[in-house]
């Protein structure tokens, strides 16, 4: 598949019915072209670290050390 | 008379072991159903019936007491895991002569309980979110999901019972889902990634796909347990997975209200329409929601995931940027710009979420919530991961069972998340749910092409 040869939002009702209403609450909404996947992934970037940035963390939040069991 | 390819695994395993179907009839049958249906559906990158007739003809002819749980059973395997002897390809063509010398833990756990490995299915490349070529049996104009495409899409398809796939976003629960089968994401460390080419190394979980959550159980014990060759596993042994997935318990589910709100219309409803069947059968059902709300998961997921993804691939793009896919290529690039504070901020709330998570199971058997926020959408995309990707970021248990259909005929999931390492419970939890559910039956591909 040629990710740039497919118009997505006009073909898929759902997503269409979605983008139409709240273009940002569905953030995998089918970009048309490769740069606008490229925007895509920079925006939703963006929008995660601002999330993770303004997070209310304590310098005794200590990160996570990824072993499942540590939280047991 | 069940045909041979409608046979889930625990029924073939009972059928080879009866005498009833011998490994190599039930292997070639489905060989010769890929070959005939594949051209269009586009699930499988290799068979290799030769390999597969010659280990399901050695299956036949092992005696009674070398026999494990699947055997004579054949089964796909997503192509980033290794395979000994078979090219482990990733979607990247730089990668299709890289023949790998061992099979992976997980493929060598499935081969000791009796498996024969009948072919490598299609992953995205990389496991990232680039479409793939295979389409959904239930809707060609819709995507199977990603990254295990040709696992849901096979499974779907009665082409194979049963399937490994991979999840580090949501790339078992999202095609299962899809493509209306079980998708089972056991907790981080359950089983082993040996042998597994990494995403994000924090957030890479082995998982199965098949038609039951009796399968899922069968195939779980099978490949779950220690592993001294992957440092993240755990040395916790496994628990008998297909006892649990038996029992009748209706359980106490506790709705995740952040993330329902996040899902599309119809798929909301359709969620409240499941879990009224649900209580209807005896289910307890309590609502909550995690006091950071879904966004915050979501986001730690995100750069998470986005900083590994870059490290890992920082070196291969440097060789071979042609090569990439455009998503991942862009994804790995802007991946290098995340500060590490931005990462080491991402963990230090992960720690939080799971202590919120760990809270919220604290109230109820399980959690409950849509399994994707929508249907699935058109092939140039692998849908929306968020309903997922948070509870690979928690190293949670998962699964997704399916729950109806939409107006349009296309799948829709329910899924449930466990308690660390509780497998057990939550297959018990998920075999409960799906008997009180209506069932969706098989893709019209799957009939037509009967």
């Amino acid at each position: 598949l040629d990710a740039g040869s497919t118009p997505a939002i006009s073909t898929n009702p759902v997503n269409a019915a979605c983008s139409s209403r709240s273009p940002r609450r569905f953030a995998y909404i089918a970009p048309v072209t490769d740069e606008e996947a490229r925007e895509l992934i920079r925006q939703t970037l963006e929008e995660h670290r601002e999330r993770v940035a303004a997070a209310d963390l304590a310098p005794d939040d200590e990160p996570d050390h990824a072993r499942a069991e540590d939280a047991g | 008379v069940t045909d041979r390819h409608d046979l889930g695994v625990a029924d073939a395993a009972s059928a080879v072991a009866a005498g009833r179907l011998s490994s190599e009839e039930l292997t070639s049958a489905l060989i010769d159903r890929i070959d005939r249906l594949d051209g269009e559906l586009r699930a499988w990158v290799s068979v290799d019936r030769a390999s597969a007739l010659a280990e399901a003809r050695a299956r036949d002819a092992a005696p009674a007491e070398a026999r494990g749980a699947l055997h004579g059973v054949p089964v796909g395997v997503k192509d980033i895991f290794d395979v000994a002897g078979w090219p482990t390809g990733a979607g990247f063509a730089p990668f299709a002569g890289r023949t790998a010398a061992a099979d992976a833990t997980a493929v060598a756990r499935l081969r000791a309980a009796g498996a024969v490995i009948l072919g490598k299915t299609v992953t995205t490349q990389f496991a990232y979110m680039d479409p793939p070529p295979t389409r959904n049996p239930w809707s060609p104009a819709h995507t199977p999901g990603g990254s295990s495409s040709g696992s849901g899409a096979a499974v779907a398809a009665r082409m194979v019972p049963g399937a490994l796939g991979s999840q580090t976003g949501g790339s078992v629960l999202r095609p299962a889902a899809y493509c209306g089968v079980v998708g089972l994401k056991p907790s981080y460390g359950r089983v082993s990634r040996k042998g597994v080419l990494p995403l994000a190394w924090t957030l890479d979980h082995p998982g199965v796909l098949c038609r039951s959550v009796a399968d899922a159980a069968l195939l779980l014990g099978a490949i779950a347990g220690p592993d001294p060759g992957d440092r993240g596993c755990s040395a916790r042994p496994a628990d008998d997975y297909v006892a649990a997935a038996a029992a009748t318990r209706p359980p106490r589910v506790l709705v995740l209200d952040d993330f329902l709100a996040r899902a599309q219309p119809d798929a909301r409803a359709s969620f409240e329409r499941t879990l009224r069947t649900l209580a209807d059968a005896g289910a307890e059902v309590v609502r909550g929601a995690f006091p950071s709300r879904a966004e915050t998961l979501i986001s730690t997921h995100a750069l998470v995931m986005q900083s590994e993804t870059a490290s890992v691939h920082r070196r291969i793009l440097a060789e071979h940027a042609d090569a990439y896919a455009p998503r991942i290529r862009a994804y790995v690039e802007l991946g290098m710009t995340i500060p590490a504070v931005d990462y080491v901020d991402a963990q230090r709330l992960r720690r939080r979420l799971r202590a919120e998570a760990r809270h919220l199971l604290a109230r109820a058997d399980c959690l409950i919530l849509p399994t994707v926020s929508g249907p699935p959408p058109a092939p140039d995309t692998t849908g929306d991961p968020t309903f997922q990707g948070a509870f690979s970021m928690l190293g949670l248990p998962a699964i997704t069972v399916p729950s109806a259909l939409t107006e349009d005929g296309l799948p829709l999931g329910l899924q449930l998340v466990g308690r660390d390492f509780g497998e057990a419970a939550l297959l018990r939890a998920a075999a409960w749910c799906e008997r009180a559910l209506p069932g969706i039956g098989a893709p019209p591909f799957a009939t037509l092409a009967a």
